[in-house]
């Protein structure tokens, strides 16, 4: 391993086309978050600055973390993921018992300076873990026992325990990962249906066993009882739906959100989404999915000539993850979901969150430098590609 | 195996499943395109839907109220003013020391703290009133600055009126809205008020308002002042003198109204019982301007009409001796009765005893259609059109209702009904050389530039000619000289004048008991300055027009002559007589809550100096304080609210607007005592609606609130509100 892990090392160094929109989306995110921001930083704290220092900060740290990620060869990871798992399931069950609360769930850790949310840490230890039990198992993959059963006991553990928060839309957005990383990683599928077949019903009586979930759902619906509770859900998703509406084509302008001001619950996190598109319209909305699209296309380049499995898998694993959060926040900005409280990757203002997706995309990276997929300007790389590799070989060997 | 060996049998392990791959790459894929298709329905297709909703939602009105305009008299008096007043409320649940808070404020307010302690544990809601428009004192100033919890110290426009209960039916009052309910202040309401304009403003998801130069600012136009033809001066000794005549002739009412000939311009008019305008609860005989609201059957004062029509048309002369009946006649089946019985006596002295049978006798020579006609156009039985709302126009009966009777009722001034203001008019007409000039109470207004536009005096007709009034002011120059009306005379003085008794109609039946009692007189004779009608009603020492009503004439007569020897009304008049103890000591006037220039005004008319080191804004505290004693020229030192002089939108931004529709009145108050606004509240409940008036540093915000709560909170958020600001003034 040592010997083929450190050839691929010089081989090339990490994907621009990762690394740049990242970097762009975040350092563009300094910006939205001010203007998403300021109204209600001067009300609450006093300083119309307060949030977007804060975030700023955050922003320059999740830089450095990323940078710093990037040059740690990912294989490093599949030693201590287990440990990572357990110690992020160690921090979940402590936040149930002694976590800050907002919003009537317990879901922050506060460590005196900095608060902070284990289950954003829990989502990527178990992809790192997953990837790393799915390159060792392949051999298995098949069977119940080992195959199957190891991978559904750490999702029905880390599940349960982010669903306890309570916290169900990241219970669900966990879930489907496990679940995407878990048919990707070949288990038997037969296991895999049975498995999602008796968690969408679990997941709906856990859906619908509390009000204020059940409001969202009915109101989502359009079944909405015209209580408070729907009201309210509804109020958000339609404060969401006229900032993205008033953006039109090209936006109001950077700045010029009124929707912001004290309409959109939320502007500066988990509704970023509808303030991005209200001051830069159709057109900012479209680039920034465009940019998540190709961070995605290059990601899955770099999964598919990844070194090993394990590479394989983390890469896809990562790129899920930042997928299914891009897609609920925007589903939910857009109606196109219930109304539910996932923050936007790298928009959204949260120092957990930018900082461990910062992590993550630094894994992403090194894997790319890894992979190959920007190569150096060297003759013999060419050899190492894929499915037209063979086809030069034999090239060569006529 | 090796370690790479065996990661390139993993390798081909996975790829030879790529199809799974694909799966996820194609489904996230799926996923974001249905995110930008779901976008591009949102944003490009239903965009400007969403964005006229978003416009309604970020957008405000907000109305910009006006300052009522000022009422002065004829020599720059002020009569009627705006101030900024407190109104103190308390929520009883959160007031900790209801006895303490009562004491302090009993003190303050020099009322009985009992009353204050029972409206607090009479109160069901949340929100009682405790005393309302009171004016700045320094224990409210401290209350209000404390921000004592439970009590809402609330401010909110007053109107004032410096002169109190002086001309109080002429001018008016205006109800707990500022809107003029009588008087001069209805009549004029539209002016006084001024219009109010509107800006839009930004609004937030909490009601917060933004001005923005972008978005369209209409500035309010305050009211406008006026300025009336009234002497508040002699109206005021008219109604002292009224109310003294009334009490020595034990009368029930009265009115006075004093006219100048050449112009028609009301130099007074007095009524009593009166009021005072600042208590709205007055009684409604109190309120009436009874010397245009009230009729009555004018008597001996009509034969002035007979007189100057027989003249006119020359069916009698002063000298023609004529019949007086020995002082009852009989017709028909009427007997018609002289005070003063007379035989054959010339015309001359039939008017100076003012006898009934003789003018009757000349009403009959002078025919139906005829008399009718001087008596219409003298201006009975329809509006004189004066300036103010409630004038009627009393009844004359046309010739072809005429009854037998009719004519010599009429010529000694039965049968008909007129109000005093077109007995005094007609006098005034004759003192006028023959001339009606159209009576009016409103010398001019300002306009937008603070211009005066003066009212010009309006002719209505020719009535007689010159030369018949003359004779006719001589003629009745002998009634006060030798006649009737000899208790008005005035050494020097040539008036010309005549008495009235009229029985009134009780119950369809002239009484016995019951008598209007009247004289009308005008003078110098020969160059008429002033005309004035006293009428007192149900006298009860003496129920004659000689007894009751022309020494009250003499009185007022000779204060105006005393203090002005001229008869010049145009001059301002000397006189200080507000609250003046002698002749150099002098009660401070309350001048809290006034505006800058309109205290100097007030100040000047007690003969005292104001003070400041600023040029602009309201009054808040004052040295010496009201009702201290000083001398005449003294300063007195006022301390003012700033008034932000901004005059471009984007300076009001300190002032923010929250819009509380939908709120409990308690998270409405104290949203907007938060940011310094003043609050009055109507109703309990959810706010419902809210209006906003005052200037950027007085601004009040009036609240509507319903009795239940509304339905829906939410929604709340998304009404627009109606919502103000003062711009520049």
């Amino acid at each position: 391993m040592s010997n083929f892990t450190e050839d691929t090392k010089i081989k090339g160094h990490i994907d621009w086309y990762i690394l740049l929109p990242i970097i762009g989306l975040m350092l563009f995110s300094i910006a939205f978050v001010y203007s998403a921001s300021y109204t209600i930083s001067d009300l609450k704290l006093r300083s119309t600055d307060n949030l977007f220092i804060k975030h700023g900060i955050n922003v320059l740290l999740g830089i450095i973390v990323m940078i710093i990620t990037s040059a740690i060869d990912y294989q490093h990871w599949k030693k201590i993921s287990k440990y990572g798992l357990i110690g992020a399931i160690i921090l979940l069950v402590i936040v149930i018992f002694h976590g800050a609360g907002a919003k009537g769930a317990t879901r922050w850790i506060s460590l005196g300076f900095v608060r902070f949310q284990p289950s954003e840490l829990a989502k990527f230890a178990l992809v790192i873990h997953f990837a790393t039990l799915l390159s060792q198992k392949q051999k298995v993959i098949k069977s119940f026992n080992e195959g199957f059963l190891p991978f559904l006991l750490w999702t029905g553990l880390v599940c349960v325990l982010i669903a306890l928060q309570p916290n169900f839309s990241n219970t669900a957005v966990i879930f489907l990962i496990a679940f995407s990383m878990m048919f990707i990683g070949n288990i038997n599928l037969l296991h895999l249906s049975s498995m999602l077949v008796v968690c969408i019903i679990g997941g709906g009586i856990f859906a619908v066993s509390a009000t204020y979930r059940l409001n969202r759902i009915l109101a989502y619906l359009g079944m909405g009882d015209g209580s408070a509770a729907t009201e309210n859900v509804n109020y958000q998703l339609n404060q969401a739906l006229l900032a993205i509406g008033n953006g039109g084509i090209h936006g109001v302008g950077a700045g010029q959100s009124r929707q912001s001001h004290m309409f959109l619950p939320e502007s500066y996190g988990d509704f970023i989404f509808s303030v991005i598109g209200e001051e830069y319209g159709f057109i900012g909305l479209t680039l920034i999915i465009l940019a998540f699209v190709m961070i995605f296309w290059r990601g899955m380049s770099v999964a598919k000539k990844a070194p090993d499995n394990f590479g394989y898998y983390l890469a896809v694993g990562i790129l899920v993850t930042f997928a299914f959060y891009v897609f609920v926040n925007a589903g939910v900005n857009t109606g196109l979901l219930p109304t539910t409280g996932v923050p936007f990757p790298f928009l959204s203002y949260g120092g957990t969150a930018i900082l461990i997706y910062s992590f993550a995309m630094g894994i992403l990276l090194n894997i790319s430098a890894q992979a190959n997929v920007y190569p150096r300007n060297n003759f013999e790389q060419d050899l190492d590609d894929d499915d037209e590799v063979d086809e030069i070989k034999l090239v060569d060997f006529n | 195996m090796s370690e790479s060996e065996k990661n390139i049998d993993e390798r081909s392990d996975t790829r030879s499943k790529f199809w799974k791959f694909w799966v996820v790459m194609v489904a996230v894929n799926i996923g974001y395109f249905f995110v930008i298709m779901r976008l591009f329905a949102i944003q490009v297709i239903k965009g400007d839907e969403y964005r006229e909703k978003a416009k309604k939602q970020h957008e405000s009105r907000v109305e910009i109220s006006a300052k009522r305009g000022n009422i002065y008299d004829r020599n720059g008096k002020l009569l009627a003013t705006t101030i900024q007043s407190l109104s103190v409320a308390v929520d009883p649940q959160l007031l900790d020391d209801v006895s303490d808070f009562c004491d302090s404020l009993a003190k303050a307010l020099n009322q009985p703290a009992s009353k204050f302690k029972q409206k607090i544990e009479n109160a069901k809601g949340n929100f009682v009133w405790i005393a309302r428009g009171i004016t700045y004192s320094p224990y409210l100033t401290r209350l209000k600055t404390q921000k004592q919890k439970g009590v809402i110290i609330i401010e909110e426009p007053k109107r004032i009126f410096p002169f109190g209960s002086v001309g109080a039916q002429v001018v008016g009052f205006t109800n707990i809205d500022n809107k003029g309910i009588e008087g001069i202040e209805r009549g004029y309401d539209t002016l006084l008020k001024g219009n109010s304009g509107y800006m839009i403003m930004y609004r937030d998801g909490l009601g917060h308002l933004r001005p923005s130069p972008d978005l369209p600012l209409i500035p309010a136009i305050d009211g406008r002042s006026i300025q009336l033809t009234v002497d508040i001066e002699l109206q005021r000794i008219i109604e002292h003198e009224l109310s003294r005549g009334i009490d020595a002739a034990k009368a029930s009412a009265g009115t006075v109204i004093a006219i100048k000939p050449q112009t028609g311009e009301i130099i007074a008019m007095a009524s009593f019982p009166t009021f005072d305008p600042g208590n709205r609860n007055a009684p409604p005989e109190a309120k009436r301007n009874r010397g245009i609201t009230d009729v009555f059957e004018p008597g001996s004062t009509f034969k002035l009409i007979t007189a100057c029509a027989g003249i006119e048309e020359n069916v009698v002369t002063e000298e023609e001796i004529m019949d007086g009946h020995n002082g009852s006649f009989q017709f028909l089946s009427f007997t018609i009765k002289d005070v003063h019985a007379m035989g054959r006596v010339p015309f001359r002295e039939a008017i100076h005893q003012s006898s009934n049978i003789i003018l009757s006798e000349v009403a009959t020579r002078i025919g139906e259609d005829r008399f009718y006609k001087y008596i219409r156009n003298f201006g009975f039985g329809g509006y004189l059109g004066i300036d103010i709302p409630g004038e009627i126009s009393g009844k004359v009966p046309k010739p072809a209702q005429f009854t037998p009777g009719t004519i010599r009722f009429l010529g000694h001034g039965y049968a008909l009904n007129s109000t005093p203001l077109q007995v005094v008019n007609a006098y005034a007409t004759v003192a006028n050389e023959g001339q009606m000039m159209k009576p009016y109470l409103v010398k001019g207004t300002y306009n937008v530039n603070e211009q005066f536009v003066e009212h010009k005096p309006e002719k209505i007709r020719r009535v007689i000619s010159e030369k018949t009034a003359k004779r006719i002011t001589e003629l009745f120059v002998g009634v006060v000289d030798s006649g009737s009306g000899k208790k008005a005379i005035i050494k020097g003085l040539r008036i010309a004048g005549k008495t009235g008794t009229a029985q009134q109609i009780v119950n369809g039946q002239y009484s016995k008991q019951d008598y209007f009692a009247s004289f009308v007189g005008y003078y110098p004779a020969d160059n008429p300055q002033i005309a004035i009608i006293v009428v007192v009603d149900r006298p009860r020492v003496s129920i004659y027009g000689g007894a009751s009503a022309a020494p009250i004439f003499q009185n007022i007569a000779s204060r105006i002559i005393s203090i002005n020897p001229e008869y010049s009304l145009d001059k301002k008049s000397k006189i200080d007589s507000i609250r003046k103890l002698d002749n150099d000591t002098i009660i401070v006037p309350s001048i809290a809550g006034l505006y800058l220039k309109d205290a100097k005004v007030m100040l000047s008319q007690y003969g005292l100096r104001l003070n400041t080191n600023s040029n602009s804004g309201i009054v808040f505290n004052q040295y010496p304080k009201s009702g201290s004693k000083v001398i005449v020229g003294s300063n007195v030192n006022v301390t003012l609210m700033s008034e932000h002089k901004s005059t471009n939108s984007s300076n009001i931004s300190q002032n923010i607007k929250h819009d509380v529709t939908g709120l409990t009145i308690r998270r409405a108050l104290a949203l907007l005592q938060k940011s310094g606004v003043r609050t009055k509240v109507i109703g309990r409940g959810k706010v419902v609606s809210q209006s906003w008036s005052g200037d950027k540093t007085q601004l009040t915000c009036t609240l509507s609130c319903s009795n239940s709560p509304s339905s829906s909170t939410l929604t709340v958020q998304q009404k627009i509100a109606v919502q103000p600001l003062q711009q520049n003034r």
